[in-house]
């Protein structure tokens, strides 16, 4: 579980903090989605979680394990993986099946069991025939599935995706978090997404909303669908159907929001 | 006058066996925007880097103005030439503030100072960065949409010919992804613009022309309304249709009368829906060719 209170972080010689007054507390084995505009804090959030940041006040507290106690920075690495946007500033070897041993390494494990745990994490991603590809020359898609494999390798009880699929194409982005709900839902992990994108909320039990550093909603992805009109105040775009049938209302022609398909839409206007 | 790939094949430089683009041909016009579109893999960044002569192909030819441009006295001309904002815009960001990584390359290239710091000025206008504001800062203390647009400046201050997009809107909040948006619309007004992105619904919200590429293969070039027609080769290239499109082939389902698109801009498509459901002429024919 990762629970937080009062937390703040106030970057150095920035006007104002990051977060604010953050207090949640994280259940294991949920799927939670973090959506914010850039710059809400979301990211910053994501780094106290992962215990690569320490408050400015306030407290993180990971497994029982209060992030600002010292050494907390190696403990954490163990509770919590992390993969961020650009997967080529995690990539460290030449070969795939290295990069993700790499973690193993420090660990100290050994090398019959860093195998098994090789193969298991590749397979968990889909990517064990690439074991021996060069990682420079895989896909965004294929290199952020490697960071996955690699965060799971140490069997992190909490993987935290920080924009994760920023640099892939849609059908890939999906399947991704569809790859992800399943890990979950298998391995009983606690996964936070951090994202901007309204489609990567369905695969969540619980939606986070931060604006400006704060915790402007906390529910659930239908409750969040059903308060669309309010995420233009957060930064946020409407699903991509729901901006077209706004727009069309703008025209003067007659689509109800309830219109959800884009069979129902047309629907509408052409009874 | 354009910048012409022809039959361009290319493989990686490890692994001759992988190839990654087979006999590409593309002509990039002096204006407008043209989509490249393919899922992850599927060879646009290669696209982008041989555009712009960092990569050499391994068969086929780069024109440029009819010229080869490995046959040039110099690449850095066609590097000039032809700009590359790149996936990561930190790969090319190094100033210590963000004027003076505008001002970089117009000075390497022997430009007077006056000169760089006009076209710098020019820049930011055009990006839409606020030159008291931003002009002193580092450009790493900046939000990712606006390390873009500092990256972008960087290269529009070249006053290049053509202008390639690598993903430029990957990872930035809408309000971030709307500026970039309508910065690629305006450039695409006087110079040739190459959009390589996994995301149909922007590439047809700005390209006038689009070509869709698979493993390497272009298997759609033309009109960017028949880049959605088929809905087989969308799935299999794993690309998501608009909704536009969606909602234009239900209308079509139910009968309405809607004219040929030439784009699929999103104000295209408004228009060509409220002319069927609001001319009364339209509806009227529709409506006696359902009640028959």
């Amino acid at each position: 579980m990762i629970s937080t209170r009062h937390l703040e972080f106030k970057y150095r010689g920035a006007p104002r903090p990051a977060v604010h007054d953050i207090n949640i507390d994280i259940e294991d084995g949920s799927i939670v989605a973090v959506l914010g505009a850039n710059g809400s804090g979301k990211s910053t959030l994501a780094r106290l979680f992962g215990g690569m940041l320490r408050p400015s006040a306030g407290t993180v507290v990971v497994d029982g394990v209060d992030t600002t106690a010292r050494p907390a920075g190696w403990a954490m690495h163990q509770h919590v993986g992390m993969v961020f946007q650009n997967p080529q500033n995690q990539i460290v070897s030449t070969v795939v099946e290295n990069e993700v041993a790499f973690g193993l390494e420090n660990l100290m494990m050994d090398s019959a069991t860093m195998q098994q745990r090789v193969t298991e994490c590749l397979e968990l991603v889909g990517m064990l025939h690439l074991r021996l590809a060069n990682p420079h020359e895989l896909s965004a898609g294929e290199q952020q599935r490697l960071g996955i494999a690699s965060a799971l390798a140490a069997n992190p009880r909490h993987l935290i995706l920080d924009e994760a699929t920023a640099l892939l194409d849609d059908q890939t982005r999906l399947e991704l978090m569809s790859r992800v709900q399943a890990l979950a839902r298998r391995l009983s992990l606690n996964v936070i997404v951090i994202t901007h994108r309204m489609d990567e909320v369905n695969i969540a039990d619980r939606v986070i909303v931060l604006s400006q550093g704060e915790v402007v909603f906390d529910d659930t992805p239908t409750a969040l669908f059903t308060q669309a009109e309010q995420l233009p105040h957060w930064n946020l775009t409407l699903p991509p159907l729901q901006e077209l049938t706004a727009a069309l209302r703008s025209g003067g022609l007659q689509v109800p929001p309830s219109a959800l398909t884009p069979e129902e839409v047309a629907r509408a206007l052409w009874p | 006058m354009a910048l012409k790939l022809i039959s361009v094949s290319a493989r990686y430089p490890i692994d001759e066996a992988h190839i990654v683009l087979t006999k590409v041909s593309i002509t990039v016009r002096d204006s407008g925007c043209l989509a490249v579109v393919g899922p992850s893999g599927s060879g646009k960044s290669t696209l982008g880097r041989i555009m712009n002569g960092l990569h050499r192909p391994s068969e086929g030819t780069v024109e440029l103005d009819n010229l080869d441009i490995h046959s040039m006295p110099s690449i850095a001309e066609a590097r000039r030439r032809v700009g590359l904002l790149m996936q990561q815009p930190d790969n090319q960001l190094f100033g210590m503030t963000v004027g003076e990584d505008i001002r970089f390359g117009p000075s390497q290239a022997g430009i007077d100072l006056d000169t760089c710091v006009s076209r710098m000025e020019r820049a930011m206008l055009q990006v839409g960065l606020d030159i008291d504001s931003f002009a002193a800062r580092s450009p790493f203390s900046l939000s990712g949409g606006e390390r873009r647009r500092v990256a972008l400046a960087g290269l529009l201050a070249m006053q290049p010919r053509h202008l390639v997009l690598d993903e430029p809107v990957a990872g930035l909040d809408p309000a971030g992804r709307a500026k970039i948006e309508a910065v690629i619309a305006e450039t695409g007004r006087h110079i040739g613009v190459v959009l390589l992105t996994a995301d149909l619904p922007l590439a047809l919200r700005l390209a006038d022309h689009v070509i869709l590429l698979d493993a390497g293969h272009v298997e759609y070039d033309g009109a960017p309304a028949g880049a959605v027609a088929d809905r087989a080769l969308l799935s299999r290239l794993r690309l998501l249709a608009p909704v536009e499109a969606d909602v234009l082939d239900a209308l079509r389902q139910r009968g309405a009368p809607l004219e040929p698109l030439e784009d699929m801009r999103p104000a295209t498509v408004l228009e060509t829906i409220a002319a069927a459901v609001l001319a009364p002429d339209s509806r009227k024919v529709a409506t006696k060719g359902r009640s028959h």
